[in-house]
């Protein structure tokens, strides 16, 4: 049982440091994660060490459990872990943004931009959660957003969708590993799932053809699987 | 005590939007009690905002009141109350960008009224180290605006927002000790005010107005000074509900005032 055993050697470690010296780390972390966050980019656990955590990183997993505590408990936000691999978490907000009375507001780009992103993977999800780039790009340049021009609000398209919506862990744009020459298919990023429900992006597609959602047989039967899966948990 | 999720949509909120005035946080605090089925007591708002201040101190944060200088009008930010430095917009802005609003802060600080034109500002960019080039100083100014750091009256001048103002009256007190001058009423930082004509007493408009309101002929609050005071024209009437409707008919007067005080001190 490695992990029980770093974890007690860890809580011994942070009761033996000098009371003023614990809190405030916690403390100093949980503004980290929160001003990180505003970019959006995961946040990786060499970071945090290097830092905020520096000569107390063995005691990460202790520091790193009360600042989830405290942003759950003061701020109703979630930290979750995104890629184990990676060892990179974000935070995930527990209260939902009423859209007819939000309580979140952004800057109006940014909000273009989610608007943007909000397409794409309602577009990706209804293709069968994977789709080729070409594919998206001539879809997108029907609704009159053209890939290969420069916005003037999203500026450079191909860099927001293929590496900054990438990096923030919205998309995934991955080769087709059969594919010669490449072929680059775009899907789910890892914040996407945990942010977004199949049922968000599913009502987003009744609510513009004024539908019921049963009408997509297997988009609604994919939104069945992952609630069942979502409450099964 | 334990925070209910009503606490932590009003606490993101702010979180989300750095200042709001009163009226809408009446209306924050009404919505975030109904969604969760809550009753809400506007007498218990101050209660409501304390019980959130006391979880979020140790992270050196707070929810402060505070007052527009120029309106009166009443203001709620989250500020961030560690002294050391400018440290919540430094998430937001790189060093250099950073730098010039330092620069900017100097310069309102020094002046007597508490604004400074848009070409000075642009032209403290040669002072920094770094270059900026004067198109992208323009719109970092915007910037600043736009997330309420910077605040431009209707002459155009650029003054600190309410938010900055809340934000760093501790840092600019500590930064310029002797330039930043506090009101004499309220003992509040003073930037856009009514100065004496004779010593350096400074007064909020709002304040003197409270203050002049009960003497017929004013003189300096300052019994050492004691030197007549002139009326004001910048100084607000009295709004009868400080944060409500009357705000904006407030600012109006204000324009018109101004523009009669720049010509007069031509």
């Amino acid at each position: 049982m490695p992990s029980t055993q770093t974890l007690t050697q860890a809580e011994r470690y942070v009761a033996s440091l000098p009371k003023e010296e614990g809190q405030p780390k916690v403390c100093d972390l949980v503004q980290y994660l929160l001003i990180m966050d505003q970019k959006k980019i995961p946040i990786k656990k060499l970071d945090i060490n290097k830092y905020v955590l520096k000569e107390h990183s063995r005691a990460f997993n202790m520091f790193f459990r009360r600042a989830k505590t405290t942003l759950k408990e003061v701020f109703g936000i979630n930290l979750i872990e995104l890629d184990a691999k990676q060892k990179s978490y974000i935070l995930v907000n527990i209260l939902e943004n009423d859209d007819d009375r939000a309580h979140l507001v952004w800057p109006p780009e940014d909000n273009a931009k989610m608007g943007l992103l909000m397409v794409i993977l309602t577009t990706i999800f209804m293709k069968g959660n994977i789709m080729q780039d070409s594919l998206l790009y001539h879809m997108l340049k029907k609704l009159g957003i053209d890939t290969e021009q420069n916005h003037p609000v999203f500026g450079d398209l191909k860099r927001l969708i293929t590496q900054e919506f990438v990096r923030m862990g919205y998309l995934e744009y991955v080769r087709d590993p059969k594919s010669d020459p490449p072929v680059y298919d775009f899907k789910w990023g890892p914040r996407a799932k945990l942010e977004i429900s199949k049922r968000n992006a599913l009502d987003f597609v009744c609510q513009i053809y004024e539908v019921d959602p049963e009408i997509w047989t297997s988009q609604w039967q994919d939104v069945k699987r992952e609630e069942e899966l979502t409450n099964g948990n | 005590m334990a925070l209910r999720d009503s606490h932590r949509l009003f606490l993101q909120s702010f979180m989300s939007r750095g200042i709001l005035p009163s009226k809408e946080v009446r209306q924050l605090y009404q919505q975030a009690c109904e969604r969760f089925g809550e009753a809400s007591d506007l007498g218990r708002l101050a209660e409501f905002v304390n019980r959130i201040n006391i979880k979020i101190s140790p992270l050196h944060l707070q929810i402060k009141k505070g007052i527009n200088e120029v309106t009166a009008a009443q203001y709620y930010g989250l500020v961030n109350t560690a002294e050391s430095d400018i440290t919540r917009l430094s998430s937001t802005y790189t060093v250099n960008e950073l730098e010039f609003y330092k620069k900017i802060i100097e310069s309102i600080v020094d002046s007597d009224d508490g604004v400074m034109s848009s070409t000075d500002a642009l032209n403290l960019t040669s002072q920094l180290e770094k270059k900026m080039l004067k198109k992208d100083a323009e719109d970092l100014i915007s910037k600043f605006e736009r997330d309420n750091w910077l605040e431009l009256n209707p002459k155009g001048e650029i003054a600190l927002s309410t938010r900055a103002i809340l934000e760093l009256d501790q840092y600019i007190q500590n930064q310029y000790p002797n330039l930043a001058v506090k009101c004499n009423m309220c003992h509040r930082l003073c930037l856009q005010g009514e100065t004496c004509s004779r010593c350096d007493v400074k007064l909020h408009f709002s304040c003197a107005e409270r203050y002049f309101d009960k003497q017929e002929k004013h003189h300096c609050p300052s019994s050492a000074c004691n030197a007549p005071w002139p009326q004001d024209s910048r100084r607000p009437c009295r709004p009868s509900d400080p944060s409500a409707a009357s705000t904006a008919s407030n600012s109006e007067e204000n324009l018109t005032n101004h523009t009669t005080r720049s010509k007069s001190r031509r």
